[in-house]
């Protein structure tokens, strides 16, 4: 599903202003979970609920279970948002799940009930675009993908320096096209 | 003139109806009122604006910040049942039965949990 035109001019703009508020500069690797308390967000590991209810954390370590939930984020009285995360990914997974529930956050998504009438769950594709394309750039700024790309680092070096997988630093990459526009420049 | 302790839940709430009556995304309300990015998260959480961002945020709506100020605390809503609560999700879409059940004591337990600390 595409997202609103100027979608990727806007998310650009939530990570390069968020990073200034925190006084991080435009390029640098910004922590999701300073980033949820800069905004006042909650978060919770999974394993935090180990002692109440085993089986159901249990489940959602297994391979099964980590596919089934990433991360969730509820809405209290007064419409308080808190996020849950599974802490049985691997960092840089967690570090995209709540990069993902942050954009929900910052987009001021509205809440959904988690089942829909027939018990399955519900789902607002459009909106999980959204957050989908916003949790990455606030983790890869557009400024961090061209400094990658004018450092040629591999993508390797570029994931553990930003604590992001592979997969999502050569997403945002092409998303930016840096490596065009680097050469570009060099070009010039 | 007005006293009493400021409404910040209802002033939000007249701001996403301007918002959503002048059809603008919440970028914008922040660029055009001239507040931080996070502010208006921030607000959603129930954090208090600076006084320099609730004029502005005042400024760009018209709203006026001694409409928002209230003597009594407001009525407290009691916890949803399951099929109400309310959720962002990150996950697979195509829920186990087991996968479900055990999403379900997650969320009732988060709430109690977050019911007791007082949120």
């Amino acid at each position: 599903m595409a997202v609103k035109r100027g979608f990727s001019t806007e998310a650009n703009w939530y990570s390069r202003s968020l990073r200034a508020e925190m006084r991080i500069k435009a390029h640098e690797k910004i922590c999701p979970f300073a980033l949820a308390k800069h905004l006042e967000i909650p978060v919770y590991a999974m394993s935090s609920f180990m002692g109440d209810i085993p089986s159901a954390v249990e489940f959602f370590s297994s391979d099964e279970g980590c596919r089934m939930l990433s991360a969730v984020t509820i809405f209290l009285q007064n419409n308080k948002r808190v996020i849950i995360h599974n802490d049985a990914h691997d960092p840089k997974r967690q570090a995209a799940n709540i990069a993902h529930e942050i954009a929900h956050a910052l987009l001021l998504h509205p809440p959904k009930p988690p089942f829909d009438e027939n018990g399955a769950r519900d789902y607002s594709p459009e909106l999980e675009e959204e957050a989908n394309l916003l949790g990455p750039a606030l983790l890869i700024s557009e400024e961090a993908a061209l400094w990658i790309a004018r450092n040629g680092w591999p993508l390797e070096k570029a994931s553990q320096i930003y604590g992001a997988s592979e997969e999502l630093v050569r997403m945002r990459l092409n998303l930016c096209g840096a490596y065009r526009r680097v050469n570009r420049g060099r070009a010039a | 003139m007005a006293t009493g302790k400021f409404d910040g839940e209802a002033f939000f709430a007249a701001l996403d109806a301007q918002r959503a009556a002048k059809r603008l995304t919440w970028k914008k309300v922040a660029e055009q009122a001239g507040v931080p990015a996070s502010t208006l998260t921030r607000m959603s959480q129930g954090k208090r604006p600076d006084i320099d961002s609730l004029a502005s945020l005042c400024g760009w709506s018209g709203l006026k910040a001694e409409d928002f100020y209230k003597d009594t605390p407001g009525i407290i809503a009691r916890p949803e049942p399951l099929a109400e609560m309310a959720t962002l999700f990150r996950g697979d879409r195509r829920l186990s039965k087991e996968g479900a059940a055990a999403l379900e004591t997650l969320l009732r337990t988060a709430y109690e949990r977050f019911r007791i600390d007082g949120d």
